[in-house]
């Protein structure tokens, strides 16, 4: 690949020239914004809109003006705006839209709502607990998307299972266990969601947002507002970031069911307050985790049980626990391993897709327990895992045969990066986390067209959200493919359900892996096309051929040669223009169904990359402040397609789990967020930045463009884990919960 | 009405004097780069330059602006060059979603014309206002720190 990094929208966003959600703008316009619950669980004596609507210019939906009564993406638990009952704190009631801002304040300030409290549980240990208020109490009765566990609190359960685990543990030399916990934390984009909506004279409506997931938002619209999904054409904009927040209607249905109303289009921002209350962060966490281990110090057997707390409705968790249950085991030899997590109901906001779902909860536990497991054997933790980390063709617990393994090789690198075992200065600790991480494969297509000035063009329904996966990797592999310069590519036109083939949205580490794959079938029929085109022209036949630098050239006389530019004029009128279309899918990766279950939503991890993270930390024990000194990440990266790219994925990924694992939290107190603002949710800044040294790992997928693997989301997976045993080597103490705060230094200390 | 400068154009506003800087900027004068990422001065995206200090519009009204303002749409030259804090960061690859990226380059304008910060340490505390959530803020640092030396326009 070439060393010449570009990126596609790189310009339009350093000199203000995008476009972003809450920049829409359009004649006419009402704002919108919410009435929501002060209350985090109670029955609706009364909502009375009536003054509210009584305002000039102000329009007004209840659940009364709803088309359809719940919807969900697992479960159809959740009230477009609640009614008769409030699960969370911060629960939209009432969607009001007014010509201005202060108009729209006064008719919010104008609803009249009295809720009645009744019993709360906010704990996902306690809503387990026989004797727990159900957040749910008709939950029996509700329609499935998908089919799912569904029990007092529980909303889903997956449970991945090979060996004989009960067999390893009644043998077992030795057994250990820890409790290890992860708050709730924000995506954190800075960006806050909005959409603008029109209603068309056909039924139909219009709508544009800031969404990873134009398709995805297309068709849960359609369900809410009972409409085919031909009639509601969603197109993205710019997104000011997303990292999993931005997957799924948030505010689309209610800029829909005002533009009806009041005939003008609707626009929708977040507050910064309302993304802390009424967004979907990721889910707190509590894992249990046992390990059986022989007289030889070798894990033998495990059990794990994860407790995602999925919020007030049950939105994706199901899925998210389901991708938790495959990681029990982490990137290990374990013979016999049970490993399942359980999606839990609580009184508080519904959580969801956040950058590596599920994936730091459950790697922070494995490999803070793998430390521990290490010491009670008696071994440095870095030989305890060289005697388990997976190798090729090693089975995993949900009996996939795992291929194009690095685990060893990111190990030794990042342990030799860091100097491992080296003296240190009291105070100082290094740690070390692995994991493992799929790149999922869903659909998508592009098409990619040759203009006569010899520049590609690529249309392709896929979502740039600022990773570059679009705008520069999918694109550099295009200009590859003709030997072109990477700006001789545009990414013409994206994210927009009218005009672009389906594609499943910017979620997965799939967008580069996917679209690239398509891209390249796409070249590869335009390269047939032309070489057709410049044989008929050169009178030469096309095994003698070759494509380089834009132009197709005559094997051995390079001085022989046409433009892709001019080949594509001229064959435009011979064939019919020179574009192609096609699609990509990957296969499903063969796992064995003992293990999983038929109706695990998440099966397997498809092309998987693998990860090691090593930090050397200074901790402070009187201010119990901890400081990096150190960073080091060896990630599997399959092929580096983009090594400017894939250094800012990483170095993003990474300070975002530093966040979770030192600073960011949602607590709640009495039901109620506590961290509505940014001065209380701290997210990190230029200052908490430490410098990252990468190495980068090539051990090809058989499946990805180039031999490509995902890239984005496991950078945030480890870095908790790898902190958590830094930290527990530094001061002595183990680290089982995030955040790290000071506080709790100093009180673990204490 | 209060008389403002904006890149370099006098214009007077109707306004309520009490309205946010930011406000202005974008629904009276249509110029939509400074971001209203949270609108309680803590991420950063709505800066702009006040007398050549970067300032959170979000949180200045309109009646305490007393020197011109720029905003992104005021950086490089007529003839469509853009400012070298720009063309760095398109460059390096510091530009991720780009939602932090006007007040980013402001706020590093700022830095290279004050001309103070000499170590990287500095830099990070004189960025402290401006959050990012993709980068890392890695490339960012590394993009201001190679214009610390060259980066002012005199060297254009």
């Amino acid at each position: 690949m070439t060393d010449r990094f570009h990126r596609s929208d790189a310009r339009d966003k350093v000199t203000g020239h995008a476009r972003y959600g809450i920049d829409l703008v359009a004649p006419r316009m009402l704002v919108g914004g919410l009435v929501r619950s002060h209350v985090p669980a109670g029955t609706v004596d009364e909502l009375d809109v009536s003054a509210a609507r009584a305002l000039p210019g102000v329009v007004v939906v209840t659940a009364a003006d709803l088309p359809l009564a719940r919807y969900g993406m697992v479960i159809n638990d959740q009230p477009p705006l609640a009614s008769d009952v409030v699960r969370f704190s911060g629960e939209p009631l009432a969607a009001i839209a007014a010509p201005d801002e202060a108009t729209l304040r006064a008719a919010i300030d104008a609803v009249v709502v009295r809720i009645t409290p009744t019993p709360l549980v906010t704990d996902p240990e306690e809503a387990l607990e026989d004797d727990a208020p159900l957040v749910h109490p008709e939950l029996a009765a509700y329609e499935l998307q998908f089919p799912t566990e569904r029990q007092g609190n529980v909303c889903g359960r997956s449970v991945v299972e090979d060996g004989d685990v009960d067999a390893a543990f009644a043998g077992a030399h030795r057994i250990v266990e820890g409790r290890y916990t992860t708050p709730r934390v924000h995506q954190g984009y800075i960006e806050p969601r909005a959409c603008l909506a029109t209603a068309r004279p056909d039924g139909g409506f219009e709508v544009r947002t800031s969404t990873q997931n134009p398709f995805g938002v297309r068709g849960t619209l359609a369900r809410v507002l009972d409409l085919p999904e031909s009639l509601v054409h969603v197109a993205g904009t710019t997104v000011g970031g997303g990292f999993g927040g931005k997957l799924d209607v948030t505010l689309e249905h209610f800029a829909c069911l005002l533009a009806r109303r009041s005939r003008r289009p609707v626009k929708f921002v977040s507050s910064r307050a309302e993304e802390l209350v009424g967004a979907n962060p990721r889910e707190n966490s509590v894992v249990r985790i046992r390990s059986a281990l022989d007289a030889d110090g070798r894990i033998v057997g495990r059990d794990v049980t994860c407790l995602l707390d999925a919020g007030a409705y049950a939105h994706d968790t199901p899925f998210i626990g389901s991708v938790a249950s495959l990681q029990g085991g982490g990137p290990y030899r374990i013979p016999a391993v049970r490993s399942q997590a359980l999606s839990v109901y609580t009184h508080s906001q519904p959580t969801g897709a956040y950058r590596g779902p599920s994936g730091p909860q459950m790697v922070l536990a494995v490999e803070a327990h793998m430390d521990e497991l290490a010491r009670a054997v008696g071994e440095d933790p870095v030989a305890f895992r060289r005697r388990h980390v997976f190798e090729e063709d090693d089975r995993a617990p949900n009996g996939q045969v795992v291929r194009s393994v690095s685990m060893r090789e990111c190990l030794d690198r990042a342990v030799e990066a860091i100097g491992y075992g080296r003296a240190l200065p009291p105070g100082h600790g290094i740690g070390i986390a692995c994991a493992w991480w799929t790149t999922t494969g869903q659909p998508t297509a592009a098409s990619v067209k040759v203009e006569n000035d010899g520049t590609l063009s690529v249309t392709t329904g896929a979502t740039e959200i600022g990773s570059g996966a679009v705008a520069s990797g999918v694109l550099h592999l295009v200009a590859e493919a003709f030997g072109v310069a990477p700006d001789q590519v545009r990414i013409a036109s994206t994210s927009d359900t009218a005009i672009a083939p389906f594609d499943f949205g910017a979620q997965g580490s799939r967008t580069t892996f996917s679209v690239g794959r398509a891209a390249l079938a796409a070249c590869d029929e335009i390269r047939t096309r032309l070489l057709d085109e410049a044989s008929h022209h050169l009178e030469v036949d096309v095994e003698d051929l070759r494509v380089a630098d834009g132009r197709i050239e005559v094997a051995g006389a390079p001085d022989v040669s046409r433009s892709i530019g001019e080949l594509a004029a001229a064959a435009t009128f011979r064939d019919g223009p020179v574009q192609a279309t096609s699609g990509f899918v990957a296969p499903p990766t063969e796992h064995d169904v003992r293990c999983t279950g038929p109706e695990h939503f998440y099966p397997a991890f498809n092309s998987p990359s693998f990860h090691c993270h090593a930090v050397e930390v200074r901790v402070d024990e009187e201010t119990g402040k901890v400081a990096i000194e150190r960073y080091v990440v060896a990630q599997d990266v399959g092929k580096a397609l983009v090594p400017p790219a894939i250094h800012g994925q990483i170095q993003g990924g990474v300070l975002q789990g530093i966040g979770m694992a030192l600073y960011e939290q949602q607590r709640l107190v009495d039901g109620h967020v506590r961290e509505t603002d940014l001065e209380r949710y701290k997210l990190p800044t230029a200052l908490e930045a430490p410098p990252i040294e990468i190495l980068l790992v090539e051990r090809p997928s058989a499946v990805g463009p180039l031999g490509a693997k995902g890239v984005g989301e496991p950078p945030i997976i480890v870095p908790g884990a790898a902190l958590a045993n830094a930290v527990a080597a530094a001061t002595g103490r183990p680290q089982r919960d995030l955040p790290m705060t000071p506080e709790r230094i100093l009180g673990a200390a204490s | 009405m209060t008389p403002l400068t904006i890149n370099g154009q006098d214009v007077v506003v109707a306004a309520d004097p009490a309205t946010p800087l930011l406000d202005v900027l974008r629904d009276e004068l249509g110029d939509l780069t400074p971001k209203p990422g949270c609108r309680e001065g803590r991420c950063g995206a709505c800066t702009v330059l006040l007398d050549g200090r970067p300032v959170l519009s979000c949180l200045l009204p309109i009646a305490r602006v007393d020197g011109p303002v720029t905003t992104l749409e005021g950086l490089g030259d007529d003839d469509g060059r853009l400012d070298p804090v720009q063309d760095a960061f398109e460059a390096a690859g510091a530009v991720q979603c780009g939602i932090c990226t006007p007040g980013m380059v402001l706020a590093a304008r700022a830095v290279l014309d004050e001309g103070r910060v000499r170590t990287r340490e500095e830099l990070a505390a004189a960025l402290v206002n401006n959050l990012c959530r993709c980068t890392g803020y890695t490339k960012i640092l590394d993009t201001i720190e190679g214009l610390l030396d060259t980066g002012s326009r005199d060297d254009d």
